[in-house]
C-alpha cells in the first residue's frame, strides 16, 4: 500500500476511535444525525446521509471513501443482526 | 495473526480494514461489525454509498436473503480483497453482499457492514466483553482442559 494511503487508513482509524470516544458528547450534539468526521474534527453532519457525504466531500481533498461516517442515535440504540 | 478490535458506543464487537475490488470497481476504509450469526459478509447501503460503487455493475444472487431485518434482493460483489493495518493481513474474499441502495429500512435502521461467516469461520474470534478487546486470530487454543 502506498504510504500516503496508508497515512489516510491510519488517519480514518483514529477518527473511527475519536468517535468512539466522544460518542456521549456527539449524541447530546447530534442525535439521530449522521456525522463525518476528519483529524478529530465534525466537518459535516445531518439527518440525510447522502447530503453529509455530498458536504464532507466538498470540504476535502481525498476521497469520502477514505473519510469516517457514522450515524449517531438520540437514545440508547441497540444493534441485533 | 492477530487481528484487533474493539467494542462500538452501541454494542457490537468490530474491525476496520481497507476494502478493495476491481470490478465493480471500489476502494476505502469500512467498519465491519462481526457477526458469527451471519454467513456472509454484507456491505452497508451507506457503506456502498461512501465508496460511490456502482450497482449496475453488479449481479445479484440467485435467492433473496434477510439482513437485519431486511429480507430482499442483494447485490454481490466478486474477488474482494480485505486488508488489515495492524496485522497487514490480507484476506481475498471470493464475493461478499451489498445491501440495494433503496431499501425499506433506508432511513430506519442504519445498519452497519457486517463481517460474516465466510470470513470468521476461518479463524478464532476471542471476544473479552471485561477487557474491552476483540481479536480476530490464526492461533489457536486449547478451550478445555
Amino acid at each position: 500500500m502506498p504510504t500516503q494511503e496508508l497515512e489516510r487508513f491510519e488517519q480514518f482509524e483514529e477518527d473511527m476511535m475519536w468517535i468512539n470516544q466522544q460518542f456521549e458528547d456527539l449524541k447530546a450534539r447530534y442525535p439521530d444525525e449522521f456525522i463525518a468526521v476528519y483529524r478529530g474534527e465534525v466537518i459535516a453532519h445531518g439527518a440525510d446521509h447522502s447530503r453529509v457525504i455530498a458536504q464532507a466531500q466538498a470540504r476535502l481533498d481525498i476521497e469520502i471513501s477514505e473519510i469516517a461516517v457514522k450515524f449517531i442515535p438520540a437514545g440508547e440504540f441497540a444493534v441485533v443482526l | 495473526m492477530i487481528i484487533p478490535g474493539y467494542w462500538s458506543p452501541v454494542g457490537y464487537p468490530a474491525v476496520l480494514a481497507r476494502l478493495e475490488c476491481r470490478y465493480p470497481y471500489a476502494r476505502g476504509f469500512i467498519e465491519f461489525a462481526l457477526d458469527t450469526g451471519s454467513p456472509f459478509t454484507i456491505l452497508s447501503q451507506m457503506d456502498a454509498e461512501r465508496l460511490k460503487i456502482a450497482y449496475s455493475k453488479m449481479d445479484k444472487p440467485p435467492a433473496p436473503i434477510a439482513v437485519g431485518g431486511f429480507e430482499g434482493a442483494v447485490y454481490i460483489m466478486k474477488e474482494v480483497n480485505l486488508w488489515f493495518r495492524e496485522s497487514k493481513h490480507t484476506e481475498k474474499l471470493e464475493s461478499i453482499y451489498v445491501i440495494p441502495e433503496k431499501n425499506e429500512l433506508q432511513g430506519i435502521i442504519p445498519l452497519p457492514s457486517i463481517l460474516g461467516r465466510n470470513f470468521l469461520n476461518k479463524y478464532n474470534v476471542i471476544f473479552e466483553k471485561g477487557q474491552g478487546s476483540i481479536i480476530i486470530t490464526d492461533q489457536s487454543f486449547q478451550l478445555l482442559a
